[in-house]
């Protein structure tokens, strides 16, 4: 069954078109891989999915709702996380107090309940605090907890990033280059974590130019270049496709 | 003697900074926008103040509640009408509409209860604690101590509740709070909500300190509550709160060792000074964008 659809999306910048009428389909628990050269789009792709960009033209449906109407946090609530290529960390603040903020959509109380129940918001903190800490330590960084994020390697901030999407627990999670500047030994953590977000039932949108691990891990891949899917399909009739050769691999087959 | 007495003084009006200021740190963290209405929400809150405690007749705290909540009321208004349509746009339009919004609600206030200074009907001047020649006045005690308790609330709020951690997530990110599944526009709504409740408690306060409520109340308050705010650091609430204490105090002092008619003079200077030689403010810090 398929989870996301998307069909015909144009986002169009000044007179530049980013992407040009692009499909992609996405089915339940699998780990899709969306590759192609810088400016492909597939950032863009990222950005409209998740509410960050309005497409110009054409349609994503999630889990069978037509998301065009709603808004970046909504699209959190109904279970598409993300995380990004430059990773965008609350810096100065501690790890924990990061991952909390991906539960936030999560939490009922509004602010003004908040202001005038105190006691009511002070309960469903704990409650937040509890299941970060258990998260945390799901991706050993338990230690990490109390440490503003920007001490941490590069490769545990990516993690933190990934976990702080894991937070709202998403039915579809978009990582965005998720093992760039990671060392090998760390990528190979990563593929691990990859792994294990899919084996809990987490649909995987994955953007990575590390064609190892990408063709490692994806069912199956979307090609983009020039804001249009070039190719779809399995990772072993991508390596063969010649355009996608030509327009991306370099000839080189990997 | 004499200093700790100036320094009382001084840490009074301070207070009153410092609520506005701790006001002023929380929207332009938010949205790196400033609101030119903020002293008419202390004014507004104020004359509610004044209505619930000698139009009706009831004590003076629940004169405080009324005048939180309308201010709270007021100040997310003007953040639906004059900065929610322009989010992502120029920060000028709400500029010009809060500008529209300080002197309309002037205007108002002056239409609906007159030109005249109003007195506060309890004088404060029965209690008095005092200590060798130092005396403070019951009224004086009940600003200092009510500052410092809704800052320490404020803070409590920030610091340990899931909204008060959107509001730091959204300060720092604004589009990574959102795309983490944070109502931003619910977050800046609170900004206000939380700055306004402070401002309308600071207008009843000063109103009750000084014993004068007027329309006009606001104006100057407001000016140099963002004054403060930027000399202690505007990006941090308790930056912009230690600036409200250090302003009062600066001004008391110099009205002990110079002369009233130049504590402005001084004050500013000293302003101009701090943003020459540490532009984010005494306290605050500025955080690099990119990684």
């Amino acid at each position: 069954m398929a989870l996301l659809e998307v069909r015909a999306v144009r986002k169009v910048f000044g007179g530049i078109v980013a992407l040009r009428d692009v499909d992609m389909t996405v089915s339940e628990g699998e780990i899709h891989g969306l590759i192609g050269p810088n400016g492909a789009g597939k950032t863009t792709l990222f950005n409209v999915l998740s509410g960050n960009y309005l497409p110009a033209s054409g349609q994503i449906l999630f889990a069978g709702r037509d998301l065009a109407a709603s808004r970046a946090h909504e699209r959190v609530k109904y279970g598409i996380a993300r995380t990004f290529q430059n990773i965008r960390l609350f810096k100065s603040m501690s790890v924990a107090d990061n991952i909390k903020t991906g539960f936030h959509g999560m939490t009922r109380t509004g602010w003004l309940t908040a202001i005038f129940m105190p006691v009511r918001a002070f309960k469903e903190e704990r409650l937040v605090t509890a299941e970060a800490a258990k998260l945390l330590e799901r991706l050993n960084l338990t230690w990490a907890a109390d440490e503003p994020a920007v001490n941490l390697s590069y490769g545990d901030q990516r993690r933190v990033e990934i976990a702080r999407a894991l937070a709202a627990r998403p039915r579809l999670l978009l990582l965005d280059e998720p093992a760039a500047g990671l060392n090998e030994t760390e990528v190979g953590v990563l593929e691990h974590l990859i792994r294990g977000i899919r084996g809990a039932g987490i649909t995987i949108v994955l953007v990575e130019h590390d064609m190892r691990l990408l063709m490692s891990v994806a069912d199956r891949v979307t090609v983009l270049a020039h804001g249009q899917r070039i190719a779809q399909g399995i990772p072993e009739e991508i390596r063969l496709n010649t355009r996608v050769i030509n327009e991306y691999l370099g000839g080189v087959p990997a | 003697m004499l200093i700790i007495q100036t320094l009382i003084y001084g840490l009074a009006q301070g207070s009153l900074y410092a609520l506005l200021a701790a006001g002023f740190a929380l929207i332009c963290g938010i949205l790196k926008m400033i609101t030119f209405a903020h002293g008419e929400v202390f004014m507004v809150g104020a004359f509610v103040a004044l209505g619930v405690i000698v139009g009706l007749g009831l004590p003076p705290a629940v004169g405080m509640a009324a005048a939180m909540a309308a201010a709270m009321a007021l100040g997310v208004f003007i953040e639906r009408v004059a900065f929610r349509p322009f989010r992502g746009g120029s920060s000028m339009s709400p500029a010009l509409i809060t500008i529209g919004f300080s002197i309309a609600l002037q205007a108002l206030v002056l239409l609906l209860a007159g030109a005249d200074t109003k007195p506060f009907p309890y004088g404060g001047g029965e209690f008095k604690l005092t200590v060798g020649s130092v005396s403070v006045s019951g009224i004086e005690l009940t600003v200092i101590l009510a500052s410092f308790i809704l800052v320490a609330l404020l803070q409590l709020f920030i610091r340990k509740t899931s909204w008060g951690l959107a509001l730091r997530a959204a300060s720092m990110h604004f589009d990574a709070a959102r795309l983490m599944g944070v109502n931003t526009n619910m977050t800046v709504a609170l900004a206000f909500g939380l700055a306004s409740m402070l401002a309308g408690a600071g207008g009843l306060l000063f109103g009750a300190y000084y014993g004068a409520f007027y329309p006009q109340m606001g104006v100057v308050m407001a000016f140099k509550a963002l004054a403060a705010a930027t000399l202690g650091g505007i990006t941090s609430v308790s930056g912009a709160v230690a600036g409200g204490i250090m302003l009062g105090v600066i001004e008391s002092l110099s009205v002990l060792f110079i002369s009233s008619g130049y504590k402005d003079i001084i004050a500013f200077s000293i302003l101009i000074l701090v943003l020459l030689f540490k532009p984010s403010g005494l306290l605050g810090r500025f955080e690099e964008e990119k990684v």
